[in-house]
């Protein structure tokens, strides 16, 4: 059973980076502004070394 | 009608674009319905190109081929129906909460947007039967109704309540219940792939429940974006119940409720002290509690199937990635064999990385990182987790080894991924050698800069230890770069030729700003090049990763 102790919450400013509507698949309007509802769900991207 | 069978996601979200606009066109509307139905179905295409793993048809995609080595042109028309259906509700929904604004409907109106919805909603259920005359088996076949029929009261009923504000849900066990209802969309998905796939009756109840849990998540996602992932708060500013606020209500006290309720009367000005209030009122960890409480219930539901598919490890991956916004999940022990495999390549890798590891644990080195296959032809080293990605060729050989045959110019996926094989030793040392230079401190944000001292260092490490490695990897860049289509561009010439030149200035925070295919290129390109003259490891370690900086 998992408690609150468990939960490695981040930082708020990270928070807010992540979440930020420009980062990801999330439900924003086409004129950029917010919108209050939508069906489709973020996943940001993370930065990182690649090699093929 | 055409006879598809896709087995790569891109494919497949491609392909049910293609049948949503072919529905639309061949739909007879008055041009300029017919404009706002594509420009309804278009609308979230930018961003779902960008990161297919973003879309909501991702989900069915992965369970129902965790269960089929293809999907066929049945899934193509459940696919449609499934998009069709969201994009109906989510355009009544739009309505509803007066949140046209911007949209393609914010011209013409609500009466414009409730038709446009109708319309999709039926050419929606168009696909659904054709669907259904796909299907073999009777009871399956009338199963796709059965489930459509549940969930869409199920909608109606949580929108209801959703619509009635101030007189509906108000507690955190109310919102919830609420939002299960609203957002069982998401169920639908997982279901119908379900029923598609052909799997028993107990596993299909494991993805219900799987696509009840995720269909939770994505609302207290949606909720929690809307506090800190937007310029201003709609649901703040209209006064909407959410997860996060039922939650603060819940356990906020006196002061704190005065405080939200002055600064709610500031808003959209206000909104960045909202923010820090729920956040040191504790609001946020309960949330993410909740959140955490819905991941690991998936996370039960996927290990209960009993399968070991790669589809579904990368679902849990995105399930993982979507709270990753709010918190770090932790790996959940009863998904850890699917997490982490240990049979045919994975075996492989790790092997090769437990003997680097080894090897350079007497240069002073702490243990390897964490390895975990991916999705991607890449390979990653993923600094913020410190784990490294590999490409997952067994389990995933449609999304990860095109990139590889285009590379290696082997049409032959199964020939690609045995050179995958042949190559692992120096691109795992690579991505090991990133990691220890994150250890000690020394790993910049010159991308360039940092591939070429991986690859001076993995050289220097295969030449030490397993030179035969090291020139059978050397024989594949030369197989690779003497095939005449793999040509280096202008742009990719330059940058190779920078980088090997002693006297390039550091050039931070660049990216790699190549295509895949050519920065792949001038990878090989290097390696070649290093390869010639190795390093000694022992200066190589004392110049590129000066040791009293280790941490670990």
């Amino acid at each position: 059973m998992n408690t609150d102790k468990d939960i490695e919450l981040h930082e708020l400013e990270a928070i807010e980076q992540r979440l930020n509507m420009d980062g990801g698949v999330g439900p924003v309007n086409n004129d950029g502004s917010a919108a209050t509802s939508g069906r489709t769900f973020a996943i940001t991207s993370d930065s990182g070394f690649e090699s093929s | 009608m055409r006879p598809q069978t896709i087995a790569n996601l891109v494919g497949f979200l491609e392909a049910v674009e293609s049948r949503v606009d072919e529905a639309i066109l061949a739909g007879s509307f008055e041009e300029s319905q017919r404009e706002q139905l594509l420009s309804v179905a278009s609308q979230y295409r930018p961003r779902t190109r960008r990161n297919p793993l973003g879309d909501p048809l991702t989900v069915f995609y992965l369970i129902a081929r965790a269960h089929k080595p293809a999907l066929d042109e049945q899934a193509l028309e459940l696919g449609c129906f499934c998009r069709l259906y969201l994009l109906a509700l989510d355009l009544l929904d739009d309505v509803q909460d007066d949140d046209l604004s911007g949209k393609p409907h914010a011209r013409v109106g609500a009466g414009m947007a409730i038709n446009d919805a109708l319309t999709l909603l039926f050419l929606g259920l168009s696909a659904l039967e054709r669907c259904m005359r796909l299907e073999q088996s009777p009871p399956r076949r009338l199963s796709y109704l059965k489930i459509v029929n549940r969930v869409a009261l199920t909608t109606g009923r949580g929108q209801h309540v959703d619509l009635l504000g101030d007189k509906g849900a108000r507690t955190k066990a109310e919102v919830l219940d609420m939002q299960r209802n609203k957002t069982a969309s998401l169920t639908l998905l997982c279901e119908c792939a379900a029923l598609y796939a052909g799997v028993s009756e107990g596993q299909r109840e494991h993805y219900r429940a799987l696509g009840e849990n995720l269909s939770l998540l994505v609302q207290i996602l949606d909720d929690v974006r809307d506090v800190y992932g937007k310029r201003r708060s709609p649901d703040l500013e209209t006064g909407k119940m959410t997860y996060p606020l039922a939650c603060f209500f819940e356990s906020a006290n006196h002061d704190q409720r005065q405080r939200f309720e002055q600064l709610k009367a500031s808003l959209p000005d206000s909104l960045p002290e909202i923010r820090k209030l729920f956040y040191d009122a504790g609001t946020l960890r309960d949330v993410a509690s909740s959140m955490d409480g819905f991941r690991r219930a998936m996370h039960h539901e996927v290990a209960a199937l009993g399968e070991q598919a790669a589809t579904h490890r990368l679902l849990l991956f995105v399930i993982d990635k979507l709270v990753d916004a709010v918190y770090t999940p932790k790996p959940v022990s009863e998904t850890a064999a699917l997490r982490e495999p240990r049979s045919g390549f994975h075996a492989h890798v790790r092997r090769l990385a437990e003997e680097l590891g080894a090897r350079l644990q007497t240069f002073g080195m702490p243990r390897i990182p964490g390895l975990a296959p991916w999705h991607q032809p890449q390979w990653m080293y993923e600094k913020r987790r410190g784990v490294v990605y590999y490409p997952d060729i067994e389990g995933l050989p449609e999304e990860t080894l095109p990139l590889q045959a285009a590379l290696l110019g082997e049409p032959d996926l199964a020939k690609v991924a045995q050179l995958v094989w042949v190559e692992a030793p120096v691109v795992i040392a690579h991505e090991l050698f990133h990691y220890y230079r994150d250890v000690v401190g020394q790993l910049s944000t010159d991308t360039w800069h940092e591939e070429l001292v991986a690859n001076r260092l993995a050289v220097a490490y295969l030449a030490r230890f397993e030179p035969a490695a090291l020139a059978a990897a050397a024989r594949l860049a030369d197989r690779v770069l003497s095939t005449t289509e793999q040509r280096l561009t202008t742009s990719a010439e330059m940058i190779l030729k920078g980088l090997l030149d002693p006297g390039r200035p550091p050039q931070p925070d660049t990216g790699y700003d190549l295509e895949p295919l050519q920065a792949a290129l001038v990878q090989v390109a290097m390696l070649r090049e290093l390869a010639r003259a190795p390093d000694d490891l022992h200066a190589a370690i004392d110049r590129l990763l000066p040791r009293g900086r280790v941490a670990a």
